[in-house]
């Protein structure tokens, strides 16, 4: 059987009058059903625009370059229309947003929200009341019939990223795609909604994408992780083996500058300099000016090497 | 601005009717925040539309009979004329109280076809952008460049001055205002992320429109549409006044009544508050709803 979530050499630009801004380009990894994949990495380093591609919800000046391929559930999705993804999104990939209070329609109440989807997917026999209760049920609400009735600013930030979370599910999709699902959230609920995320992975065989900047989060929550940077992939393993032995240089330096397991009062690493621009991005490998690695043969373009079973890394220097 | 919130709620200074004294939530529209030029608007509102629809069974004369012209013509306020009489001997409290039903029925019916063409014309410009936008709002801009008065009185004047046509008039003089009030909200609203998640959970687009925006643009057009009446009743008397509008409306009292003006001031007098009450109260429970809706509007009063 194929994987759930299959993305070969995704590219996304922006054309510009004075050159294109590649936001993403040449990515590729796949997600299993009953699987959690994270994707981290820094602001912009394409993450959430590859989410985005998937649900087909790129902003509409954004180009999908054409060697790419998309294929969720066996289906190719890699540019097809915005309007013909409608019966794709919601019930076959269910997205979680970031924040919760935004994310929910502010005048209207959870359980009309969550019956809305019902509705619109036909999962339910009729029943869309039981099943909406059932639903917030799963996600652990605490009144589910209460929640029902309340406007999403009278519930709180845990219980709303519930209840949206319950309206994802509600179209009855195969992949959960959650960008930064926790971001909005302090500490203690982070954990709670980690947990809820891998429980329904497990129990509804989902394919969960968690997309995140916090090795905090890929650590407590992910079976495999992929590391972006400046748009590329650069290393992709399972997330023991990616937090116990980083093979990217970039990918060091993130868990190096990672406030805890040092002495109370040690720095932690700073990586110096920042991201290249989008729009002006040469032929090299993309962090070799950042890379303390970086030698001559850095100036061509690294491919996506395999280096085990289920890793791969991006590097000249620390490659196969 | 320092100024401290009032505590109190001593019987004189901070004296409040009991039962516009409701709790915050659902009943803090109805209360009007506790805003009481607000409140004297709501029961300004309320008390015209009682008399307007009581009409027939309050009116104590027939307002169209004429009098006995020997006896009845032109009588000053006093009993059994509690207004007086016109210069056909006809009652002038019972023909305010029928000119209230059409004066209101004109400016609710033209504010209700104006806000609904509005906000449909407006809500899929803001929604669709492009040049469905660039059409729909030039076309407001063309409507909104053409002077109201003397758009309505030319063409009035080469149809016939039916109540319905007066209305259909209104209404289409009217609409790019709440269309550009709307397009507006759903510009900024469609930039929200619960507009992305329902594309995400599969969501039409006419749904999202029609099930996720306008609602949430409910507030902003309730205003305009409870101070479009104000100012549809004003409109109307104007065009009445001018003998372009409906017969019986209070314009065209007002325009009976100036003859008179000099030796029967009650014919021009009563119609003319009656149109200043209904407009002011119309203003005032408009103004009070928005400051409701908007907490921090109130700020600095």
């Amino acid at each position: 059987m194929s994987a759930l979530l299959e993305v070969r050499n995704l590219g996304v630009s922006f054309p510009r009058s004075h050159g294109d801004a590649t936001v993403v380009r040449d990515v590729s990894f796949q997600v299993d059903r009953g699987e959690t994949v994270a994707l981290v990495g820094e602001s912009g380093s394409g993450k959430t625009i590859t989410a985005l591609s998937l649900v087909g919800l790129l902003p509409e000046t954004a180009r999908v370059d054409g060697g790419s391929s998309i294929r969720i559930a066996g289906r190719e999705v890699a540019g097809v229309l915005r309007r013909d993804m409608e019966g794709l999104r919601g019930g076959t990939v269910g997205m979680v947003f970031q924040d919760p209070l935004t994310a929910l329609n502010p005048v209207r109440r959870v359980g009309d929200q969550l019956r809305e989807v019902l509705r619109v997917h036909g999962t339910t026999g009729g029943d869309e009341w039981g099943a909406a209760t059932r639903l917030l049920q799963e996600v652990g609400l605490p009144d589910p019939r209460g929640s029902m009735e309340a406007y999403p600013h009278q519930l709180s930030g845990g219980m709303r990223q519930r209840a949206l979370i319950a309206i994802a599910l509600a179209g009855e999709p195969d992949l959960l795609v959650a960008d930064e699902p926790t971001s909005a959230l302090d500490a203690t609920l982070q954990l709670q909604i980690l947990d809820l995320l891998a429980e329904l992975g497990r129990t509804r065989r989902l394919g969960v994408l968690l997309i995140t900047h916090d090795f905090g989060v890929v650590r407590h929550a992910s079976d495999r992780v992929v590391v972006f940077y400046a748009g590329e992939t650069v290393e992709e393993g399972t997330t023991a083996a990616v937090l116990e032995e980083p093979l990217h240089p970039y990918t060091r330096a993130l868990l190096a500058a990672l406030p805890y397991g040092g002495e109370p009062k040690e720095r932690f690493g700073v990586l110096p300099g920042q991201a290249p621009d989008p729009s002006r991005q040469d032929a090299g490998c993309a962090f070799r000016e950042r890379c303390p690695l970086a030698e001559a043969r850095c100036e061509v373009h690294p491919r996506l090497e395999k280096t085990g079973r289920r890793r791969r890394v991006r590097c000249w220097v620390s490659g196969p | 601005m320092s100024e401290p919130t009032r505590p109190d709620r001593s019987p004189i200074v901070g004296w409040r009717a009991p039962i516009l004294r409701m709790p915050v939530g659902s009943t803090r529209l109805l209360a009007l925040g506790g805003n009481r030029m607000a409140q004297v608007g709501l029961v300004g509102v309320g008390m015209v539309t009682v008399l307007a629809l009581l009409a027939p069974v309050l009116a104590p004369l027939d307002p169209l009979a004429p009098g006995d012209l020997s006896r009845d013509v032109l009588l000053p306020p006093g009993p059994g004329h509690v207004l007086g009489t016109d210069h056909l001997g006809r009652d002038v409290w019972s023909r305010l109280l029928v000119g209230a039903r059409i004066s209101l029925a004109v400016a609710l019916s033209a504010v209700g076809l104006s806000v609904g063409f509005g906000v449909l014309l407006g809500s899929v410009a803001g929604y669709l952008g492009g040049w469905i936008d660039g059409a729909i709002m030039r076309m407001a801009d063309v409507v909104l460049a053409v002077p109201r008065l003397v758009l309505l009185v030319a063409v009035i004047a080469l149809l016939a001055p039916s109540p319905v046509a007066i209305v259909l008039l209104l209404a289409f003089t009217q609409w790019p205002a709440p269309a550009r009030l709307i397009r507006a909200e759903i510009l900024s609203l469609k930039a929200r992320d619960f507009v992305e998640a329902g594309r995400a959970l599969g969501f039409s687009g006419p749904r999202i429109l029609f099930r996720h925006l306008i609602p949430n643009a409910f507030a902003p057009v309730l205003v305009a549409a409870t101070l479009g009446v104000g100012h549809m009743v004003i409109l109307e008397a104007g065009l009445s006044y001018l003998g372009l509008g409906v017969p019986l409306s209070w314009g065209a009292m007002l325009r009976d009544g100036q003859t008179h003006v000099l030796n029967a001031w009650w014919l021009a007098t009563f119609p003319g508050l009656a149109i200043v009450v209904v407009a002011v109260s119309f203003n005032l429970l408009g103004d009070g709803i928005r400051d409701a809706l908007d907490p921090r509007q109130g700020v600095g009063r």
